[in-house]
């Protein structure tokens, strides 16, 4: 059995990986939509208009992290505001090396979705 | 006007969610509450905030221990609590007095969550072990000496505490506030030493130690 140790250092690892989640795709491409005004709130709209389903803000931060460590984003410092209690906004924007990594991404995907039989006609 | 989001959501966010992107992610969080202005919904934000695997990463493996650690010294307790309670030297004692419960159900939550809590908060933080240790062993002084203390003078507070352990069959662990106390304290006493030290001492931890992730992609 291995030690505790070992364990996390393997989760450390894991995170280190190039290649992108399919919510890190997600919040990329939501982040492609947005521009220069996105940050955490209009990136879980984005996500919640195009899935509708309730998207966790934490879960899209941990997610630019992650993205930010792999240097596919990168962020700036916002000004406070007062209707959010003085606190600043963080702006993301996508890098060239995460635009690249999208459009490998689209095309492995493209390529796995064409001449599937079971995906013809919409109907699931 | 104005809505304010639920307090205790806000200072478990505070202090349970660990990070550079806490200011921002709070903003956001103020930010969508006033649009939404759902208690449940902040609510459901924050646990998610709190229970993300990468918050329980960012706490590192001595956190998860440390969490561990508590958990099994409180079910340990119980189990001691449990046997002492049902033991026939016990229930043939005096001292054999159903009273109620409400209070010490009470108690019991506060120490059940604060031990775990405590630990977390203190270690989650990067706390001075060495602080640490020290709030240990003065904890464990304590709860040695307090028999000593309790079974000489006979005071008003040694007349509550002996009424604390006043036992019935039916009241479960959950109700014996007195001897979680005694149990408790020092893990209790070495989270708040540290947590104290690291005020006074100006200590970093993890969330101002780590630099800015905006670091990784300029260099």
């Amino acid at each position: 059995m291995l030690p505790i140790a070992y364990f996390f250092t393997i989760l450390d690892e894991m995170r280190k990986r190039e290649y992108l989640g399919e919510f890190e795709l997600t919040v990329m491409l939501a982040l492609l939509r947005l521009g220069e005004d996105a940050y955490g709130v209009s990136i879980a709209r984005e996500i919640e208009a195009s899935s509708d389903r309730e998207v966790a803000i934490a879960g899209v931060y941990a997610a630019l992290e992650r993205l930010e460590r792999k240097g596919f984003v990168n962020s700036r410092r916002g000004e406070p505001t007062p209707e959010r209690g003085g606190r600043a906004k963080h702006f993301f924007r996508v890098t060239a090396q995460g635009l690249r990594q999208v459009r490998k991404t689209q095309k492995t995907l493209v390529r796995l979705w064409r001449g599937l039989p079971q995906l013809d006609g919409g109907e699931a | 006007m104005k809505v304010i989001p639920p307090t205790l959501a806000t200072w478990m966010l505070k202090h349970l969610v660990l990070g550079d992107r806490n200011e921002a992610l709070e903003g956001d969080l103020l930010e969508e509450f006033q649009r939404r202005r759902s208690a449940s919904w902040y609510w459901r934000q924050v646990i998610g905030a709190i229970l993300d695997h990468s918050n329980v990463m960012r706490a590192g493996w001595v956190t998860v221990c440390a969490v561990l650690f508590a958990a099994v010294w409180v079910c340990g307790l119980c189990l001691i609590v449990s046997i002492k309670a049902h033991s026939p030297l016990q229930m043939a004692s005096a001292n054999w007095i159903p009273y109620g419960k409400s209070d010490w159900i009470a108690v019991g939550i506060v120490f059940y969550l604060g031990v775990p809590l405590s630990v977390y908060l203190a270690l989650a933080r990067n706390l001075s072990l060495r602080a640490f240790t020290i709030g240990l062993g003065a904890g464990v002084l304590v709860v040695v000496m307090l028999p000593f203390f309790q079974s000489r003078l006979a005071t008003p507070l040694n007349y509550v505490l002996e009424y604390g352990r006043a036992k019935h069959w039916s009241v479960v662990l959950w109700l014996r506030g007195y001897d979680l106390m005694q149990g408790c304290l020092p893990l209790i006493a070495a989270a708040w030493v540290a947590a104290l030290s690291k005020i006074k001492m100006g200590t970093l931890g993890p969330q101002e130690a780590r630099p800015h992730a905006s670091e990784y992609t300029n260099n």
